[in-house]
């Protein structure tokens, strides 16, 4: 049975779920909402769908889900009218940049089997859902402690960076949420120091571009995530797990395999430079499994609790990094 | 040379100095950086033979090749660095109660590192720690697992990470990040054979122990003890590394207890 679906954002991250909705088995880009018209129109004629106002999109009863990949702040609202309207929603992640407007939406978001999926790619990348298959095996013994290492290529521009919610909303959102999935258990304590080290423009717009974080659960087991806005080496994606029998740990994806050797040693090739090359296989699957959950084959991966615990990490983070101390982490429901 | 237990060394370094001879003592010097301070001007009396504190890891050629790199600028301003050191297995719990603790014992190599590669104070230290390898451990009073964060005079970060059970050998490696990229330093193997079989490759596993890992720095370090007395050059590690080192460790403790960022007392170091 083939779903039809209505996109909502015609901008970078949209115009890949919309290259990978029209290419999903079982799913059909129907209409394709922006305010920016000629963006809409852009992405309507690459994948042979209409542009459409949301509210007529909603009202068309032959569409089954929504995916939204509009500017944050209309996140919620987009996904409350889509989940009110019956239809299946995967919203990009951060579900907001205010945890209480975010917890204001549980009622109708957080609806125990309600088909809302928060879009963390990062998990249904087939490296890191490897790895936390393993973690979960126990084949490796306990898991004692994790490294995230989450470094972007290059800053964004100072622009973006005011309107983004900061390093932890915006970049180390993916990395709580990895924390949390992989942990298996939720962190209790954090802290976090970080400083403008790259870019002045950045700590100009108030924000910081590096961070090294720490995470512990009330079973003991801790967790360092490591963040920067600029690696002068493409997008380093690392995560190690130490574990009572070992370690194992899931490397960088290198967007070539030969190595050049010389006198001088070895060269190998560049890492894939940013997060459209890095997760595409992820992005595919996101989409792979909205389809699933449509057909009734899957529940969703990842809730809306799980957007909403990244995002109070995100904001316990941001009030250890100003009180430099450690900040008990006080469950949201 | 002192290389008896840790309570011994200030005692027997300071008759050593005494005596006249050039001394080397093992890492670290003392459990107590106040009484390293009180022992200063005995330490640093002027016309002393030299005494060099045995920090292994300076002399390694991996890291001094690391160190040399940074130097030449290759990756820029450093920003950030890490170290992983992760012990192969617990030491004997008889050791515990004496070790002076996990920051003192064992993360006190890293804070030396530390301070060595980016050539710069740490004025900032937090630590998280937990007991997750042997409960008796933490019977004891100790912790076995820690990840500590620092902050450099000149606003770089730091990350240690330890623990003293990897289950994989001894984990000793160091990643440091610039304005234009990265240096990495990794473990050594034992023997560089790698198999392939249908499960996937092997390789062979990580040098076990201190004792082979930092072989090389062990004889490198003799050899400039050596130079010390011969060619009566400055040793590369004094007095006041280790108690930089013992300030640091005194810091993270007390980050520990207290859940807050700690200062480390470096003022009359300088």
């Amino acid at each position: 049975m083939t779903h039809r679906i209505a996109l909502v954002g015609a901008g970078r991250i949209g115009r890949i779920h919309a290259a990978n909705i029209a290419a999903a088995p079982g799913l059909e880009l129907r209409y394709i909402v922006d305010p920016l018209r000629a963006s809409a129109e852009e992405v309507a004629v690459q994948t042979g769908a209409d542009v459409a106002e949301f509210a007529e999109a909603l009202a068309d009863p032959r569409i089954a889900g929504v995916v939204i990949a509009s500017s944050t702040d209309t996140h919620l609202n987009y996904s409350v009218r889509a989940i009110e309207a019956g239809k299946a929603v995967l919203c990009e992640k951060p579900l907001d940049l205010d945890v209480d407007k975010a917890r204001a939406a549980g009622p109708v978001l957080g609806k125990p089997g309600e088909r809302f999926i928060i879009g963390f790619n990062r998990r249904f990348d087939p490296h890191f859902l490897h790895l936390h298959e393993l973690i979960q095996s126990g084949v490796m013994g306990k898991l004692e402690t994790l490294h995230i290492i989450s470094h972007d290529p290059a800053p964004p521009p100072a622009d973006y960076v005011k309107v983004s919610g900061g390093m932890f909303k915006d970049m180390s959102i993916h990395d709580f949420d990895m924390a949390r999935w992989l942990l298996g258990e939720e962190p209790v304590e954090i802290f976090a120091a970080g400083g403008c080290l790259v870019d002045p423009a950045i700590g100009e717009a108030g924000d910081i571009d590096t961070a090294k974080i720490l995470l512990r659960t009330a079973s003991g087991t801790i967790c360092l995530i490591s963040n920067s806005r600029r690696s002068g080496y493409g997008y380093d994606q690392r995560i190690e797990a130490f574990c009572s029998k070992g370690r194992m740990g899931a490397g960088n994806v290198v967007s070539t395999t030969v190595e050049r050797s010389d006198e001088s040693g070895s060269m190998s090739g560049p890492l894939q430079n940013f997060f459209l090359d890095r997760y595409a296989q992820a992005y595919r699957a996101e989409v792979a499994h909205f389809a699933a959950v449509l057909d009734g084959r899957e529940a969703p991966m990842v809730s809306y609790a799980d957007g909403l615990a990244a995002l109070n990490l995100a904001e316990a983070a941001a009030a250890s990094l100003h009180s430099k101390q450690r900040v008990r982490v006080s469950p949201v429901e | 040379m002192v290389a008896s237990s840790t309570s011994s060394h200030l005692p027997n370094v300071l008759a050593a100095l005494k005596a006249g001879k050039a001394v080397f003592c093992e890492k670290p010097l003392s459990l107590s950086s106040a009484d390293l301070v009180d022992a200063l001007p005995q330490l640093e009396r002027p016309g002393s033979p030299p005494l060099l504190i045995g920090f292994n890891r300076r002399f390694d050629p991996h890291l001094a090749a690391l160190s040399g790199r940074l130097e030449a600028g290759e990756i820029g301003k450093i920003e950030t660095i890490h170290i992983i050191n992760h012990d192969p297995a617990p030491p004997s719990l008889n050791f515990i109660p004496r070790s002076g603790g996990l920051f003192k014992d064992f993360a006190v190599h890293d804070f030396d590192t530390a301070a060595w590669l980016l050539q710069e104070d740490i004025v900032e230290i937090f630590a998280m720690a937990s007991c997750l390898v042997d409960p008796a451990i933490g019977e004891l009073d100790d912790v076995d697992t820690a990840k500590i964060v620092m902050r450099s005079a000149g606003g770089a970060i730091g990350v240690i990470s330890n623990s003293r059970r990897s289950g994989c050998g001894y984990d000793q490696r160091v990643e440091i990040f610039g304005s234009g990229g990265a240096l990495r330093l990794g473990n050594v193997r034992e023997n560089s054979v790698t198999r392939l079989d249908d499960a996937g490759g092997s390789r062979s596993p990580i040098e076990y122990s201190f004792a082979e890992r930092y072989a090389a720095a062990y004889r490198a370090e003799l050899d400039h003890f050596a130079d010390v007395v011969e060619l009566d050059i400055a040793p590369l590690i004094g007095v006041r590394d280790a108690i930089r080192a013992l300030r640091l460790a005194e810091a993270a403790a007390e980050s520990v207890k207290s859940g807050k960022v700690a200062v480390p007392l470096l003022q009359e170091l300088a």
